[in-house]
This record gives structure tokens, sequence and C-alpha cells, in this order.
């Protein structure tokens, strides 16, 4: 497949989060779009070497929105990891794990398979998929959702321990995502009414990479427009508030992705006593906070949640709240060693804490 | 090479050196057609690693190419002859920032948008170009000589740097200039702005600061033509009015611009920026009428830009409008004396459409730098173009000669460039190719 021919103006540069770290051409899209295009004109005689600057990406996209073009770079990106797939060239050592635990324990997290999956529940007014990560590693943001739904009195059935397949895809193995997308669609796209997710990589997944996987999207719902949607029609009441400046983190998959960019900001602004207070780089501007992929490149993605954390302190920030459950890993990893002083929350989690009990 | 690249290695940390095929492709261009992969890409992160570098390379007859941001689309920063290519970004500190001499010492590396931030605090700016100034190293900029859309209001760049520190190819860190308006001796600072990496390598730029206004406002008008647009530039001046800014775009590229970004503009021949700050809003908004009268009176539509995220809106559109038609596009970048302009425009446009070709054309109006953009493939067109600027008395533009006017510096200058350049750097390894390089070609 031919690559996105690119002009090299570089207004993308600022925008990319890898390239404001290491500050290399090969780290950033400008240089990644040369070298795709290089490869597709037999360039290059070391295509392993392509390895390292196509997996750097965060597939952000936050160069697409820069770009004069605008060129379709995500995708090109993911293509080409799809494609060094196909030539042979395995990818990153912390990827093909993701690709074996997968295909072992059914979760890209290396994690046993402790939860098995409620295929098989009765049908309900909707199912809730937790995902990956607030299955196995964040387990309170699964439960805030939970306690949430429950004080809005919203039946349902929560579907733990199945991976929609976004990390394979994101990783270049196309083939057992689409294996995966097959399974999850035959036995999810019929039965339910309502599709509620807690992560925005799985709602990216059944929404817009099933289409072109299976031909088949799943629309879906993020728990934060659902908790939005619950509060404008008066069936979650959040009335327990405490004096916190809370700064939004915007997730690339859920802001720049999908659009929700206001949704979880009024949740918040309706918790009594909160001020909402806004990072430097917010909404479409967000940078990506390195949770995109905390297995293949630590000291990157620590790079790039420290940052986050420092335009929160900036602002003066008690809390930095997100709605992505990989944001929230990743932030508060990198808190734990960078921002003590700061809280990292889910906004459903901090939803849950003002729902009066 | 291996073997420099050994002592680079201990020169630079393993971590600053590389020879990885992907770094090399990722460095072989700029924004223009030129290639050229270097042998080794280094980062250096002080002024001493840069003239040790320097100095290795001089022993050996290593070719340097200095880069920036890569944003040029002249060739400049394309290793055309290999060597080392000698990437400045990590060199990005604030060293100081001088509030009440108005003054700051920056590494050349640090971005505008880097310095602008950390002089936030202090309500002082640098005027930099708002079109570009967020990707672009404050280095880059001073070793093009770049001119910008502020430089109507605040002069042009080389009007504010006031002192440089340059690695010289001996190894030597030279620096001339300094904290006065007035330097000892001969103005060497000057040499070394725009010189484009020939001479030596600009490792720290002090800059003269401005305060920062506290009103600012964009009037927006859209005219019959580039021509009109030049036309209210000088009568705006004319006036006494002073815009602290002004770019115009054309029609063709306003609307490839304005469809990428989704935004609706009226049908016009050409959209004229106009900035006006100030210390109250009142004047700014008195100059703002006066120059919507001129504007007015020569047929244009007008509105007043107010809100600074629109007005930031305004300035996204003029920045992608050059790169926003094709990725493959020829750039040239021009200086036509300021009062030709008007005259020029037309004559650009006539070579093109002799030859069934659709060009645009956008830049600093009041200042005579544009940027014409022609079709890929279109050389022909392009060296005529370039011909009927220079009959004008014109020049290489804001991103300096690179390799794409190398050919053309005047000859009865040449003899002293040559000079300056033997001087400074004895074995030619500085950026070869550029400025005066002999084998440069025509565009093709």
């Amino acid at each position: 497949m031919k690559p996105p021919q690119c002009a090299r103006c570089g207004i993308c540069l600022p925008a990319c989060p890898t390239y404001r770290v290491e500050m290399r051409e090969a780290s950033g899209p400008r240089g990644r779009l040369l070298l795709l295009k290089s490869l597709a004109e037999g360039e290059v005689e070391d295509v392993q070497g392509l390895r390292e600057p196509l997996y750097t990406c965060t597939l952000c996209g936050a160069c697409q929105d820069a770009c004069p073009q605008p060129l379709p770079i995500v995708d090109a990106i993911r293509n080409a990891r799809a494609r060094l797939v196909n030539l042979g060239v395995e990818p990153p050592e912390a990827y093909r794990r993701v690709r074996d635990s997968m295909r072992r324990w059914g979760n890209p997290l290396g994690v046993e398979r402790t939860e098995a999956p409620a295929w098989d529940a009765e049908r309900t007014e909707c199912v809730l998929f937790s995902g990956c990560v607030a299955t196995y590693l964040r387990r309170e943001v699964l439960d805030a959702a939970e306690a949430v739904l429950e004080a809005a009195g919203i039946k349902h059935t929560t579907l733990k321990g199945v991976c929609c397949g976004a990390p394979l895809l994101r990783a270049g193995y196309v083939e057992d995502a689409r294996r995966l997308a097959e399974e999850n669609v035959r036995r999810l796209g019929s039965r339910v009414n309502g599709l509620i997710v807690l992560c925005p990589h799985c709602q990216r997944a059944f929404m817009e990479d099933y289409k072109l996987l299976v031909g088949t999207s799943m629309p879906a719902v993020h728990i934060t427009q659902l908790v939005d949607r619950l509060i404008s029609e008066g069936r979650l009441k959040l009335e327990e508030g405490v004096e916190l400046r809370v700064a939004y983190h915007d997730p690339c998959n859920l802001g720049r992705g999908l659009g929700v960019y206001e949704e979880p900001r009024r949740v918040l602004q309706s918790i009594p006593k909160m001020r909402l207070v806004e990072l430097k780089h917010n909404r479409g501007h967000s940078l990506c906070c390195g949770g995109a992929h905390p297995w293949g490149y630590p000291k990157l993605s620590m790079e790039l949640a420290r940052r986050r954390l420092q335009e929160a302190l900036s602002v003066g920030a008690d809390v930095l709240a997100t709605s992505c459950p990989h944001c929230y890993q990743s932030l508060l990893n990198a808190a734990l060693h960078h921002a003590r002083e700061l809280t990292v929350a889910s906004v459903v989690e901090v939803a849950a804490e003002a729902v009066r009990r | 090479m291996e073997s420099t690249v050994s002592e680079l290695e201990k020169i630079l940390g393993s971590e600053n050196v590389s020879t990885d095929e992907a770094d090399l492709i990722s460095h072989s261009r700029d924004a223009s057609e030129f290639v050229g992969k270097p042998h080794v890409v280094v980062w250096p992160r002080s002024t001493e690693q840069v003239c040790r570098v320097l100095e290795l390379a001089s022993e050996r007859g290593v070719p340097v190419t200095p880069r920036g941001s890569g944003t040029s689309v002249t060739g400049g920063p394309v290793p055309v002859r290999g060597g080392i290519l000698m990437v400045l970004t990590r060199m990005n500190r604030v060293l100081e920032v001088d509030v009440a001499g108005m003054q700051a010492l920056v590494e050349c590396g640090t971005t505008w948008a880097g310095l602008n931030e950390a002089l936030s605090r202090y309500r002082l700016f640098a005027p930099s170009d708002p079109i570009s100034w967020d990707p672009c190293t404050v280095g880059g900029c001073v070793a093009e000589g770049r001119v910008g859309a502020r430089s109507l209001g605040y002069g042009a760049l080389r009007d504010w740097v006031l002192g440089l520190e340059v690695a010289l190819p001996s190894g030597e860190a030279l620096r001339v200039g300094g904290e006065t308006i007035r330097p000892r001796g001969y103005d060497l600072t000057r040499l070394f702005v725009g010189s484009e990496g020939t001479l030596g390598v600009i490792t720290k730029v002090r800059l003269r600061l401005f305060p920062r206004p506290r009103h600012r406002q964009l009037l927006v008008a859209y005219m019959d033509s580039m021509e009109d647009a030049c036309r209210a530039v000088y009568h705006v001046l004319d006036l006494g009015l002073e815009p602290s800014a002004a770019e115009a775009v054309d029609a063709a590229a306003l609307e490839t611009a304005s469809q990428r970004l989704g935004v609706e503009v009226p049908r016009c021949g050409a959209m004229l920026a106009l900035e006006f700050d100030g210390r109250t809003r009142w004047s700014v908004r008195s100059e703002v009428r006066g120059a919507s009268g001129v504007c007015t009176r020569l047929g244009g539509s007008v509105k007043a830009v107010e809100p600074p995220e629109a007005q930031e809106a305004v300035w996204r559109l003029l920045a992608i409008a050059p790169h926003a038609s094709s990725p493959d596009a020829l750039h040239l970048e021009l200086s036509i004396p300021p009062s030709k302009l008007e005259d020029a425009i037309p004559l650009l446009r006539e070579v093109a459409s002799r030859r069934g070709l659709r060009i645009s054309i956008m830049g600093y109006v009041g200042l005579g730098q544009i940027h014409v953009v022609l079709p890929s493939g279109a050389g022909d067109a392009a060296n005529e173009i370039i011909e009927a600027a220079w009959k004008l008395g014109g020049a290489p533009g804001e991103h300096g000669a690179g390799l794409r006017f190398a050919h053309l510096t005047a000859s009865r200058e040449l003899q002293l460039m040559r000079g300056f350049k033997r001087l400074l750097d004895p074995r030619g390894i500085m950026n070869p190719g550029k400025v005066f390089g002999h084998e440069a070609a025509p565009v093709r």
C-alpha cells in the first residue's frame, strides 16, 4: 500500500508527543512518513531498523489534526506495522508478548484469566464491557462503574476479561485481531441492546475497527457519556462534593478519536464544590500520556505521563482525572514517581464518590 | 568514517550519535525536493560538544550540515555531500532573561514557542512570525536570516539579534556582539545572521525582546487581487498607521486552506491579514478602523477579529496555506523590493499562465517577501520566475539561498564571501554546496 505523500513542512512536529520528547526526526510523523516512503520505494536495506520509529508512535492522531493536507498518518503507521509483520519482521519483544498473552489468556496483560466471561448471562438492558485494564489492573474503575449504574438503576450484565482486540491491531497482528473481532461480534453483537465500555480503545475498536476487520460495527457508549446523560435526565444525582481543583486529561481515543470532549467535563462540573481547571494542552490539543505503549517503551511512556502531570501541577490541580483506563494506569504509575502530591483518578470513580449513599 | 563515528561517540555519548539507517533516511530531506543522506547524525547538547565535533570534522575533512527543525524549502539543511548531520534541537534551554535590559540568551535549538512560553511571566515577548513560530528554532531562523509577518512592525530578525556564540570549524567558540545595542568594531553578528551554517554553527543567540502588547486585533480584508492587497498595505503605511504584522494569500491557496480547515471565506482574489497591537484597546481599534477604511475604499470587504482564539485560527489558515494544496509542490521563497511587488506579481503570473500552470502566491506583502507555490515538475517555470524576480532586484526569500538559489549569488560579492569563508572554514566543511555552491543547478 502506498504511504500518504507528505509535504515535509514540519507543522506536525510540535503536535507529536514522542518528537517533543526525543527531538528526533524518526520519532516524529514527518520522519516516520519519509521512512514509509523509502520502504515503499525499496530504498530501505535494514527493514528491522524501522521497528523502533514505527512502534514508538503512540497513534494519538495529533499529527493528523495539525497536518495541512491532512494525511491519514495513524492508518499509515498501523498499516505499516501490519506490513512488517507480514514481511516476517516481528514487532518489539513487548508487543510479541501481547500477542502471546492474548493467545494464552485472552488479555494483553500477561495476566492469567481469572474471570470467566459471562457470555451466557440473561439478556439484560445492556452489557458493561469492562475491558482488560479495568478487569485486571484497575478494578476500582470497574467497581465505580458498577456503583454508578446501580445508583441509576441500570440493569446490566458485566462482561469481564474479554479483550476487544485493539492491542493486537496496534501491534500489527491483524489476523489475530480479526479472529477476535469475529468472535466478539458473533457472541455480543446479536444480544446487546446497549453496549457500555470503560475504555475508549474498546469503543473505537467496536465502532470503527470492527467495520474494517469484519464489516460490522457495534455502537458503544463510553461510561462518561452515559453518566453525563443520566445526570441530565435526572436519573443520577452527584451530591457529595469535596472542594478540589480537578484537571481533566483528554484521552486521545475518546477526545480526538471520538470527539468526546465535553461530557466528562460536564460530569466533573456537576459535582458540588469541585472546580474544573484546564491543562495547557486540552481537548484537540491534548498530548498523549504514554498509556498507549506502556509495555513497549516504558521510559518514553513514563516521560510522556510525567509531562502531563507537570501540566496538571502547573495549573494548581489537586486531582488529575481521565476517562481511559490505559491513561489512568499510565498517569497513576508516573505520579508515584514524579507527583505524589497529585491524585490521579478516573472520572467514573470521581462520579461514584459523589453519589449519596 | 567508522573511526570518526567512534570519536563522535566519545564526544557526545552513544545516545547522541546514530548511523541507523532510519535516522539517516529521516534526516535526508527538508521541505524542498532536495535529497542527501548523511553518514552519521549527531545531537549535541552543549557548545563544547559542538566545538569538539567541528574540530574533529575539520581535522578529517568531513562535511558538517547543521539542522534545526528542518522546515526550510531551499535545501539548506540537506546534507548533499554526506558527512555529519548536526541536529541542534536538543540544545533548547532559555539560559537568561534580562527583564530590565529586555534581552534573552537562548540556546540555538529553542523554539520560538518555547522562548515565548518562558517569557510569558515577564510581560515580554519575542515578536516571531506567528505562522511558524511553533516548530521553528531560534538558531535555524537566525542562520537563515528569516523574515516573518511581524517583521513589518518589529523589524527583521537580524535587527533584534544582539549577539551570537558561534562554534567555528577550528573548534573555537566565538562570541560576537553582546548585550549592547552597538557592537565593538565591525558588526560581525550580521555576518553570521543569514550565513546558513556555512561559516560555523550558531550555538547561542542573544535577542532583543519587546514589551508584550496588551491588546491585539486582526483586520481581515477580502480584496479583489494580491495587487490590491499590496496596495492596501502601502496606503495603510502611508496614512501613518502602524500594523504589527501583515500577510496576504491569494484565492487559490486560500481555497485549499479554508477547505482543509472547514471554514467558509467569502469569494475574493486575495485575503489580507493586518495585525495591530498596542497598549490600549481604544488605540488598537482606532488603527483597525483606519485600515478598514483603506481596504474598503480599494473595494475590499473587511472583518475585525478580536478574540485571541479567532486570531489564532486566521494565522493557522495562513500557516497551512503553502502546504495545503499538494504534498509535492515546488516552493519558491522570493524577496522582491517592496515597492516593486505590486508590479512583480502580474509578471510572475504571466510566466505561469504562458506555460498553462496554476500557481499560488502568498507572503508578507509590506516587506516584499513572497512564497510562490508551483506544481511539481514545473522547474522551467520556476527558473523563469526567479529570473523575472532577479531582474526586479530580487533575492532569495526568508529561507535563504540554500541549494535553490546557490548558483545565483551575485558574482561581484562572491569573491568577498569566499574570502570570509576561507578565513573561517579553510577546509570547507561547513554546509558545503549552500549559498554559493558552484555545482548547484537551476531548479529541476
